[in-house]
């Protein structure tokens, strides 16, 4: 649409022409006849195109440009609350308007002044109520955490932050699947969720799940929280230290101790009862006895031992009881969701059995995942029964691995389910070994179990429709996913760097910093702060831009370690910077070195300022924190520069909303259309600031 | 002619026991003292029973079962598993991988040997 500037030239142009066009053609028919009224003809036509340009100046410069001025002062009102100045000049049309405006805006600020008193007022209100809850979450020495539906973390406290380990991962906003083992969380949630569904007050089992950052072992047990509909609901999740350190290897431990005594007194009791059977005379048959009858009483005594250290080692790891049918029912879910392309069936009856579901799963998973590698696409699940447990079997028929092969899988550690421990651990904690054996036509896993105890928890309804949404968890939020959101409705992390020069291809990193900005509102307290080493000098030049020293970053890590954290900080927000393009190239740069990527989107707070006020005008940071009330404190500081920009990224997004620019997707494609123009006028200045 | 039996295990001192048990009993005995050397006791004429005992260097005592079970031509030779893993799940992994018993350590040496006599047909 053409805007109304356009069209008053394009009407007073026409006009203009017109007017001349006409004076002309009379002129031409007068000349013969009367040539002093053809001039006269040709005067006036003259005279009135310039009448109708002058107009259309007029209008434009009286009417139109004081409208947009106004327009804009208006938008910066709304925007930023902040009492402007409007364009009072008398020597325009809308004098009058803008003098009667101003009183409104007036107005306007006294009655919103008495508003954002009221709300301080309610606001400090609920800070107070927010910081009892606080203090009394502090001395609870259990983390807590909890989160929405869809994981997303609401309150934690400082205990869970030292369990957890993770300052850069747990953050409001952020995913509580991304700070603990996912899918032994997303089992339990989804089982409280299903068996809650059965009968209200049940409360979670306590369940072991491992800290991603760390992989400490942690004591876990959910509660859902929120009226919502039963199946999605919040939850509650309580950690403490799982105390379990002794546990890995102490299975192996016990193994090696009782082949150790085995041994010895297999041979002395055989020989005691060779000795006993070959007709010794009188006193050696007296002495053949004590043997035979001590080596039995410490046969008696180590058989006790060795199944009593069993037992503690099988307690400490909480198992519950399950139906192998549910097992199966739960493993096949888990293959689809990981993609893993094995049709599951099941054997004969289901039997119940003691385990530590989530993580046989998991183990499970893992072992199909390589058979589906080796080409099996199809398995059977099914459970014995023998005198002291249950032996799960898992057959198929292809190929069969071979010991060492399956060792090396028994050793492996099953990181890629969030699990720090190896699959013999796994079976370490249910107290047997696993093993392989060739059949007809394939071969069968057996994983042997300890016997239900006989608590069977209500069976795991594997019939609910509705999927949660977590089982989406692998995917990680996607880019497109995060463009169709409100923009008010993101979290996003607004980053400054501070490098050796400007050249991403020759300069490095020497600080970046990040802050969260989660629902319109800059979190102070969850910030990202690091000084690099870049291993090589700081230019002396440069020292006066950022003002960090060769002694600053002496032992500092180097730039791939300190964006392998950054990019967990900003795990699943919208980065933004003021003229992105600058930071984002150095830390493209080192992606590779750092095994991640940053593919998330991003916004730039230079464009759309750029896109929202006068392209021309000053767009430095300086400039559009100035215009925009923005106080920078710390400025050529990574962290004093990163909270300004996030300060101007909330208003900023304010006055998006105002256009009608609603999602990321919207902002990001509205400020593309500035690089264009951008480009052509670049000023040195405004990249030089950056150094 | 006499059945001939193989003793398997690392330990003399059992396997000393063993070997006399076995020859007054009336068997023939052959001694290995690896899972290796068992399998190469197999080559030729492979003996009627096997004492496999399952905690061995180089390759256990599992492995030397699937071995022999792998092999058709010597599926005829019985295995009883000496083993001194108390696991009741291990008796299981025992048969599923081809013995035909399996005995815990420590042992009766007399039920041992009526068990041997039993399986070759010979009490």
């Amino acid at each position: 649409m053409a805007s109304p500037r356009a069209v008053v030239w394009l009407v007073g142009g026409a006009l203009a022409l017109a007017a001349l066009g006409l004076g002309i053609f009379a002129s031409a028919r007068l000349h013969g006849t009367a040539p002093a009224a053809g001039t006269l003809a040709l005067a006036i036509g003259g005279l009135l195109a310039a009448g109708c340009l002058a107009a259309a100046a007029a209008v434009d410069r009286l009417l139109l440009a004081p409208a947009r001025a106004l327009a804009r002062a208006i938008e910066i009102v709304l925007a930023t609350g902040r009492r402007e100045q409007l364009p009072l000049s008398a020597r325009h049309a809308l004098a009058a308007l803008a003098r009667r405006l101003d009183e409104l805006l007036e107005r306007v600020a006294v009655a919103e002044q008495r508003l954002a008193e009221e709300r301080a007022r309610v606001r400090a209100a609920a800070e107070a109520d927010r910081r009892r809850l606080a203090a009394i979450l502090k001395d609870v020495g259990e983390g807590l955490v909890h989160a929405a539906p869809d994981g997303r973390i609401l309150l934690y406290n400082d205990a869970a932050v030292t369990l957890l380990g993770t300052p850069a991962g747990l953050g409001l906003g952020r995913s509580i699947f991304e700070v603990i083992s996912r899918e032994t969380l997303a089992y339990h949630v989804d089982l409280l969720r299903r068996t809650a569904a059965l009968g209200p007050g049940r409360a979670g089992e306590p369940f072991i799940a491992a800290a991603s950052e760390t992989g400490r072992l942690l004591r876990c047990r959910l509660s859902l929280v929120g009226e919502e509909v039963p199946g999605s609901e919040g939850f509650v999740l309580a950690i403490a230290e799982a105390g379990l350190q002794v546990t890995s290897g102490t299975g192996r431990f016990l193994d090696q101790l009782e082949t150790a005594w085995r041994g010895p007194v297999a041979s002395i009791r055989a020989a005691a009862e060779v000795l006993r059977d070959s007709r010794p005379d009188e006193q050696s048959a007296w002495f053949a006895r004590v043997v035979e009858e001590e080596a039995g009483r410490l046969e008696k005594l180590l058989a006790e031992l060795a199944g009593e250290a069993r037992a503690l080692t099988l307690r400490q790891w909480p198992l519950y009881d399950v139906a192998s049918g549910d097992l199966r029912d739960v493993l096949a879910e888990r293959l689809a969701a990981r993609g893993v392309p094995v049709q599951l069936g099941s054997e004969g009856e289901s039997v119940w059995a003691s385990a530590d579901c989530a993580t046989l799963v998991s183990l499970l998973a893992s072992f199909l995942e390589e058979l589906a590698a080796r080409g099996v696409r199809e398995a059977r699940l099914s459970a014995r029964a023998r005198p002291s447990g249950v032996t799960l079997r898992l057959a198929w028929t292809g190929p069969v691995p071979t010991r060492a092969e399956f060792d090396a899988w028994l050793d492996g550690k099953l990181d890629r389910f969030g699990l720090p421990f190896t699959a013999r651990e796994i079976a370490e904690r249910h107290g047997a070994e696993p093993w392989v054996a060739a059949t007809a036509d394939g071969a069968a896993f057996h994983f042997p179990l300890p016997p239900p105890t006989g608590v069977h928890p209500v069976r795991v309804a594997p019939v609910l429709p509705a999927r949660p949404e977590f089982y989406d968890f692998d995917l990680a939020p996607s880019a497109g996913a995060l463009e169709a959101r409100p923009l008010r409705s993101l979290t996003y992390v607004v980053l400054d760097c501070e490098t050796t020069g400007l050249d991403a291809e020759t300069d490095d990193l020497l600080q970046l910093a990040a802050v969260r900005v989660v629902n319109g509102r800059v979190i102070h307290g969850e910030v990202f702060d690091c000084l690099v080493d870049p291993g090589r000098p700081i230019p002396e030049a440069s020292i006066r831009f950022h003002g960090i020293t060769p002694e600053m970053i002496r032992g500092k890590p180097p730039p791939e370690l300190v964006l392998a954290r950054f990019a967990r900080f900003a795990e699943g927000a919208a980065l933004v910077a003021h003229n992105a393009a600058f930071d984002l190239a150095f830390l493209h740069k080192y992606e590779a070195r750092a095994g991640i990527r940053l593919d998330q989107p991003v916004l730039d707070t230079l464009l759309i300022s750029a896109l929202l006020q006068d392209q021309e005008g000053d767009h430095s940071l300086d400039g559009v924190a100035a215009r925009l009330g923005v106080e920078i404190r710390g400025r050529h500081t990574a962290l004093g520069d990163s909270l300004a920009t996030a300060e101007i990224l909330v208003r900023l997004i304010g006055m998006l909303e105002l256009r009608g620019i609603a999602t990321l997707g919207e902002a990001i494609r509205a400020s593309r259309s500035m690089v264009e123009i951008r480009r052509q006028r670049v000023r040195p200045g405004e990249v030089a600031r950056r150094a | 002619m006499a059945k001939r039996v193989l003793v398997v295990d690392d330990e003399p001192n059992i396997v000393l026991s063993l070997e006399f048990l076995m020859r007054r009993a009336g068997f023939e005995v052959q001694v290995a003292r690896s899972g290796g050397e068992a399998l190469k006791a197999l080559e030729g004429e492979p003996p009627d029973l096997m004492l496999l005992d399952v905690m061995m260097p180089e390759f256990d005592g599992y492995e030397v079962c699937e071995r022999i079970r792998a092999n058709p031509e010597w599926r005829r030779t019985k295995i009883i598993m000496l083993t001194a893993r108390g696991r009741e799940a291990e008796r299981e992994r025992g048969l599923a991988l081809g013995a035909d018993a399996y005995v815990t350590k420590p042992f009766s040496t007399r039920e041992l040997v009526d068990q041997v006599k039993r399986m070759l047909e010979v009490a």
